[in-house]
C-alpha cells in the first residue's frame, strides 16, 4: 500500500491548490530557512524510505538534519512567533479539553473539577441505558446520512456550474448571490421557511385563498428530513462552492484544450479533466465531513425541535443541551460530548485510512 | 407593574425568543418547573421547610403608605388608578453612612454609563447616603454567568439571583452559606423595625429566603399567577361576542372567529392555563396520605384531549402549531385572538401597541372552571428574586447595605419610589397631566432597573396611563385569587431530585406530540407509566418524606 502512495503524489493536480500553488512551493525551496524546507525535502527521502517501512523513514531523515543547537539558532524566530499560537492552542483547548475529566465525576460547580466525587463510569453506564440517547443518536446518524448523500454535491455540482458561466461579471452576481445566506442566522433562515412554507406561510395562504389545502410540512415530522437539508443546502451550499471553485481555478486549462482537440465532448471533459482534478479536495472535504458526522449542528435542530417533535429532530447536541443546561447535570453531558468525539476520531481515522488506500493524501501524508 | 426579572426567565427551549418577557413566564408557569429544576448533588433534592421558620424572618409590619384605590383580595396585589399629587415620604433622611458597595445585577437592555458618568447613580446614591457601585450583566446570559460567579466565589457586596437561576445551580445551597451573610440576626423578628420597607414585605416571600435554617437573601415578592389567556377584548366587542365562561364556550368562540382564508385564527397555545381550567393541581395533590402528580390526574389528561381538540380543530395559527415564537406578534396583530403569556405582558404590549392604535385592548380571560366545577389556579413561587450579602463584611457595613435595600423597597406611592424607579423629578422625569413620571432625554439616557432589582416591594396594579387596566387587571385579580390551589408544599424551597425532573422532559415532549397530532392520545398512557418508572416515583417518595419532616402529612 505505500507504493501505491508514491505514485499519485506526484501526479499532476495533486493536492496544490490546499498546499498553495505549485509557485509557493518553489519558493519555499529557494530560501531554505522557512520551515517548508525540511518539509519539501520529505518526498525524496520518503520515496526511498516507502518500501522499507516507516522504521527507516527517521533514519534517512536524521543524517539529513543539523543538530539541534545550531537549528535553534537558525530558527529560533520563527519558534517564536509560533509561540503565540502555541499559548492560545494550550489555554484555550488542551487545558479546558481535560477538563473532560467531568465526565467520570459527579460535577458541579460549586466543588469544582477537583473536588467533585468521583463517580467512575457510572455516568457512560446512564447514558448508554438512555433510550433518548440512543434516540438522538439514531437521529443524529440518519441526519447526516442523507446530508452526506443530498447536501455534500451540492456544492460540488454548483462550483462546476459556476465555473461554467463564461461572463466574469455574471459569475460575480451569481456567486455573490448564492454565498449570501450563509450570513443568515438559523434563527433567520428558520424563520424564513416557516414565512414562506409554513402553515400560515405565503405558500399555505396562497393555497387556501384557491381553495386547496395549505401545505403542512414545517410541522410534519416526516417532512423534517427534507425540510432540515433543504434549508442547509439553501444556506451553505453556496458557501461551499468556494473551495471547489479554488479548485477548479488549478485545474490546467490546456488539458481542456487538448481533449477537445482530440475530440472530448464536454461531459468526456468534465469526467476525464474536471473531476480528476476535483477528487483530491473532494475526498479530503469528504473526510472532514466524516469526521464531523456527529455534529450536524445545534442551533438549527433546537430551534426546530418542538415544531417538529423530539421523536425525529432531537440530535445529539440538542441532547447534550438538554442533559446540562437544563437539568445542571454537566457530567452526563461530557459523557455525551465525549463519546461524540472518540466516535468522531475513529470515524476520521479510518476515513482516512480508506483515502491512502484509495491513493490521496486524506488529511495528512503517510509519514 | 414594569417587567420584573421574574418574567425573564428563558423557558427551557426558547431561549431565543427572550425578547419577550412573558413567554417564558407562561413556561415557567405551570407545573413545568421541569425549566428550573435543580439536581442536588448525589441526584437527592433537598428541602427547607415553612412551618418551622416563622422566627427566622422579620415580623410583618404594614407599612401605611398611599391607600390604594383597589384593594386587593386573597393575597392579589393592590390596585392604584391614579399617580398621587404629592408622593409620600418614607424614610427620614439619608441613613447611609457614606459608605460605598458593589452590587451585582442582572440587566436586560442597554447597559447605561457608569457610576461618575452618570447623573441617576448620584442622585439617588445621594438620597441613599450610601454608594452603589454596578455592576450589571447581560441577564440574557445570566445563568451561566452566575455559575461562573458560584464557582469562582467571587460574588459582589450586594448580589441578585433571580429565583430560577438559583434553583438551576447546583449546590446552591451549599454555597449560599459559605458566600453570603446571614441574615437572621439582622432582620428576624422584631429586629427587622429598624427597615420598616422590608418589614413591609410578604411573609411568604420573606420564608422562601431562608436556607439551611437561616434567613439568607431579601425577596422580591411575586405577582401570585405568572401567566394566563391574554385575549384581544376589542376584536370580540367587534364581532359582539361576549368573553367565554366555560371551556365549551372557548372553543365555540374560537370555531367562530376563526377564519384562516383572511389570515385569522383563534388560538395559540395555552396548555398551561387550560390544566388551571379543568383542575389540575400545580404539581402534587395530597389526599388521605397519598400524594397524586399532574400527571396522574384526570383532570390533567381532560385538559391534554382539549386541547388536542383545539389543534384538531384548526383553530391555533400554524406558527403555533410549529412553535415559532411569534405568538404575541400574531396576537398584536390579531392574527390570533387567545394567546396564553405572562401576565405582565398585558401592559408591555400596551406600552408598545397603544400608541399608534389607540383602541388596542387586551384583558385576561375570565377564570372558570369545566362543567361547573371550580377552577385551580396555581400560583407561582413567592419570591421572584433574592439579593443576597456578601459574608465577611462588619456587622455596620452589613446593616448600611441593609438600609440601600430598605431604601429600595420602598412602595409604589412614595417618593423613594419615584427616586430610584425615575431619578429625580424635573431631571430624569417630568410628570405628565395624568401625573405619571415620563423620562426626560437625560433620564431615557441614564435611569435604569438597578436600585429596582436590589430589593422587592409589595406587588401593586399601577399602570393607570392605560385606559381601564387597573381596573380590569385588579377585577381579573380578585376574581382570580379566590381560586388559588392550596399546595400541600406552599413555602418549602424544594430542590427536585434530578431524576425526578429529569423524567419530565420526554413526557412533557410526547404531550406536545400529542396535543400538534404527531402522537395518538393513547400513547398518554405509556408516556406516564414510564415517567413514574423513570423517576416519578421517587419524586413521590421524596415530597412524601417532605411532607413528613414538615408535619403535614
Amino acid at each position: 500500500m505505500t507504493e501505491r502512495t508514491d505514485t499519485p503524489v506526484g501526479g499532476a493536480s495533486g493536492p496544490e491548490p490546499l498546499h498553495g500553488s505549485p509557485d509557493s512551493a518553489r519558493t519555499g525551496d529557494g530560501t531554505g530557512r522557512t520551515p517548508h524546507a525540511p518539509r519539501s525535502a520529505a518526498p525524496s527521502s520518503r520515496k526511498r524510505g516507502g518500501r522499507a517501512r516507516s522504521r527507516a523513514v527517521p533514519d534517512v531523515r536524521r543524517p539529513s538534519r543539523a543538530p539541534l543547537r545550531s537549528r535553534l539558532r537558525r530558527d529560533w524566530q520563527l519558534l517564536l512567533m509560533t509561540a503565540p499560537a502555541l499559548g492560545l492552542l494550550a489555554v484555550f483547548h488542551y487545558a479546558p479539553t481535560l477538563g473532560n475529566v467531568i465526565a467520570f465525576q459527579e460535577y458541579n460547580p460549586w466543588d469544582g473539577v477537583l473536588g467533585s466525587p468521583w463517580v467512575g463510569f457510572a455516568q457512560f453506564e446512564r447514558l448508554f441505558t438512555d433510550a433518548r440517547f440512543w434516540s438522538a443518536a439514531g437521529n443524529t446518524l440518519v441526519i447526516a446520512a442523507v446530508q452526506l448523500v443530498f447536501f455534500f454535491p451540492v456544492p460540488i455540482a454548483l462550483a462546476i456550474l459556476l465555473d461554467s458561466v463564461m461572463t466574469p461579471r455574471l459569475r460575480l452576481i451569481l456567486q455573490s448571490i448564492v454565498y449570501m445566506p450563509h450570513f443568515f442566522s438559523w434563527v433567520l433562515v428558520v424563520t424564513l421557511f416557516q414565512q414562506i412554507l409554513g402553515g400560515a406561510g405565503l405558500f399555505s395562504q396562497l393555497l387556501r385563498q384557491n381553495g386547496y389545502a395549505p401545505l403542512e410540512i414545517m410541522s410534519n415530522p416526516d417532512a423534517f428530513l427534507f425540510v432540515v437539508t433543504s434549508q442547509m443546502i439553501w444556506k451553505d451550499a453556496g458557501w461551499g462552492t468556494i473551495i471547489f471553485l479554488a479548485a477548479l481555478a488549478a485545474i490546467n486549462q490546456n488539458l481542456y484544450e487538448s481533449a477537445a482537440v482530440d475530440g472530448a465532448n464536454r461531459w468526456q471533459r468534465m469526467w476525464h479533466i474536471t473531476l480528476p482534478g476535483l477528487r483530491p479536495v473532494i475526498i479530503l472535504l469528504l473526510i472532514l465531513k466524516i469526521g464531523d458526522i456527529l455534529n450536524v449542528g445545534f442551533e438549527q435542530f433546537y430551534l426546530q425541535r418542538d415544531a417538529f417533535g423530539a421523536q425525529v429532530s432531537e440530535v445529539l447536541d440538542t441532547f447534550i443541551y438538554h442533559q446540562t443546561l437544563v437539568t445542571g447535570n454537566f457530567g452526563a453531558g461530557a459523557v455525551a460530548g465525549l463519546v461524540k468525539g472518540v466516535v468522531g476520531l475513529v470515524l476520521i481515522l479510518l476515513a482516512n485510512k480508506l483515502a491512502h488506500k484509495m491513493g490521496e493524501n486524506g488529511i495528512y501524508r503517510r509519514a | 407593574m414594569p417587567p420584573t426579572p421574574l418574567l425573564r426567565m428563558p423557558g427551557r427551549r426558547r431561549f431565543l425568543g427572550l425578547v419577550g418577557a412573558s413567554t417564558a413566564a407562561a413556561l415557567s408557569g405551570g407545573v413545568l418547573s421541569g425549566c428550573s429544576s435543580g439536581s442536588g448533588g448525589g441526584g437527592g433534592g433537598s428541602a427547607s421547610a415553612a412551618t418551622s421558620l416563622d422566627d427566622l424572618i422579620p415580623t410583618y409590619i404594614p407599612f401605611e403608605g398611599v391607600t390604594p384605590d383597589i384593594e386587593g383580595l386573597h393575597g392579589a396585589p393592590d390596585g392604584f388608578t391614579s399617580y398621587p399629587d404629592t408622593f409620600l415620604q418614607a424614610l427620614s433622611e439619608p441613613r447611609g453612612r457614606g459608605g460605598e458597595y458593589t452590587a451585582m445585577t442582572p440587566m436586560w437592555g442597554p447597559i447605561p454609563p457608569g457610576l461618575g458618568d452618570n447623573s441617576f447613580f448620584d442622585y439617588v446614591n445621594g438620597r441613599m447616603g450610601s454608594t452603589v457601585r454596578f455592576n450589571f450583566q447581560d441577564g440574557n446570559s445570566i445563568i451561566d454567568k452566575m455559575n461562573a460567579v458560584i464557582a469562582g466565589r467571587d460574588v459582589a457586596d450586594i448580589t441578585m439571583f433571580p429565583d430560577w437561576v438559583i434553583q438551576l445551580i447546583p449546590q446552591f445551597n451549599r454555597a449560599v452559606g459559605e458566600l453570603f451573610e446571614d441574615l437572621t440576626p439582622h432582620l428576624a423578628g422584631d429586629a427587622a423595625s429598624a427597615y420598616p420597607l422590608l418589614a413591609n414585605l410578604d411573609s411568604d416571600a420573606w420564608r422562601w429566603n431562608v436556607f439551611n435554617g437561616r434567613l439568607q437573601g431579601v425577596p422580591w415578592p411575586s405577582e401570585p399567577f405568572s401567566s394566563w389567556v391574554l385575549y384581544r377584548r376589542d376584536l370580540l366587542e367587534e364581532y359582539g361576542i361576549e368573553p367565554p365562561t366555560s371551556p365549551d364556550e372557548l372553543f365555540a368562540i374560537g370555531e367562530e372567529i376563526n377564519d384562516p382564508d383572511n389570515n385569522r385564527w383563534a388560538f395559540g397555545d395555552f396548555n398551561l392555563s387550560i390544566r388551571q381550567v379543568f383542575g389540575a393541581p400545580k404539581q402534587w395533590r395530597y389526599h388521605n396520605g397519598e400524594l397524586t402528580h399532574m400527571f396522574e390526574t384526570d383532570e390533567w389528561r381532560a385538559s391534554v384531549e382539549y386541547m388536542r381538540n383545539l389543534f384538531d380543530a384548526g383553530l391555533v395559527h400554524p406558527d403555533i402549531v410549529a412553535q415559532a415564537d411569534n405568538s404575541k406578534e400574531l396576537l398584536n396583530s390579531g392574527q390570533i385572538v387567545f394567546n396564553q403569556d405572562g401576565v405582565g405582558a398585558w401592559h408591555e404590549t400596551y406600552a408598545a401597541m397603544l400608541g399608534d392604535h389607540p383602541d388596542f385592548r387586551l384583558d385576561l380571560m375570565p377564570v372558570f372552571g369545566d362543567s361547573g366545577r371550580d377552577p385551580v389556579m396555581h400560583s407561582g413561587d413567592p419570591s421572584g428574586q433574592s439579593v443576597f450579602v456578601r459574608r465577611g463584611m462588619e456587622p455596620e457595613q452589613v446593616e448600611e447595605v441593609l438600609t440601600i435595600l430598605d431604601f429600595c423597597a420602598a412602595p409604589f406611592g412614595t417618593r423613594e419610589y419615584m427616586d430610584y424607579r425615575y431619578g429625580e423629578e424635573g431631571v430624569h422625569h417630568e410628570r405628565d397631566d395624568r401625573g405619571a413620571p415620563q423620562l426626560t432625554d437625560l433620564g431615557n439616557g441614564e435611569v435604569n432597573d438597578g436600585y429596582y432589582f436590589l430589593s422587592g416591594r409589595p406587588q401593586a396594579v399601577t399602570e393607570s396611563q392605560y385606559p381601564d387596566f387597573v381596573r380590569w387587571k385588579t377585577d381579573w385579580y380578585n376574581d382570580a385569587a379566590q381560586y388559588t390551589e392550596e399546595d400541600p408544599f406552599a413555602g418549602i424551597r424544594i430542590q427536585r431530585p434530578e431524576r425526578f425532573s429529569g423524567a419530565e422532559t420526554p413526557l412533557t415532549d410526547k404531550v406536545e406530540d400529542i396535543i400538534r397530532g404527531r402522537e395518538d392520545l393513547g400513547q398518554l398512557d405509556q408516556a406516564v407509566a414510564d415517567w413514574r418508572r423513570d423517576g416519578g416515583d421517587e419524586g413521590r417518595e421524596f415530597y412524601l418524606e417532605v411532607l413528613q419532616e414538615h408535619g403535614r402529612d
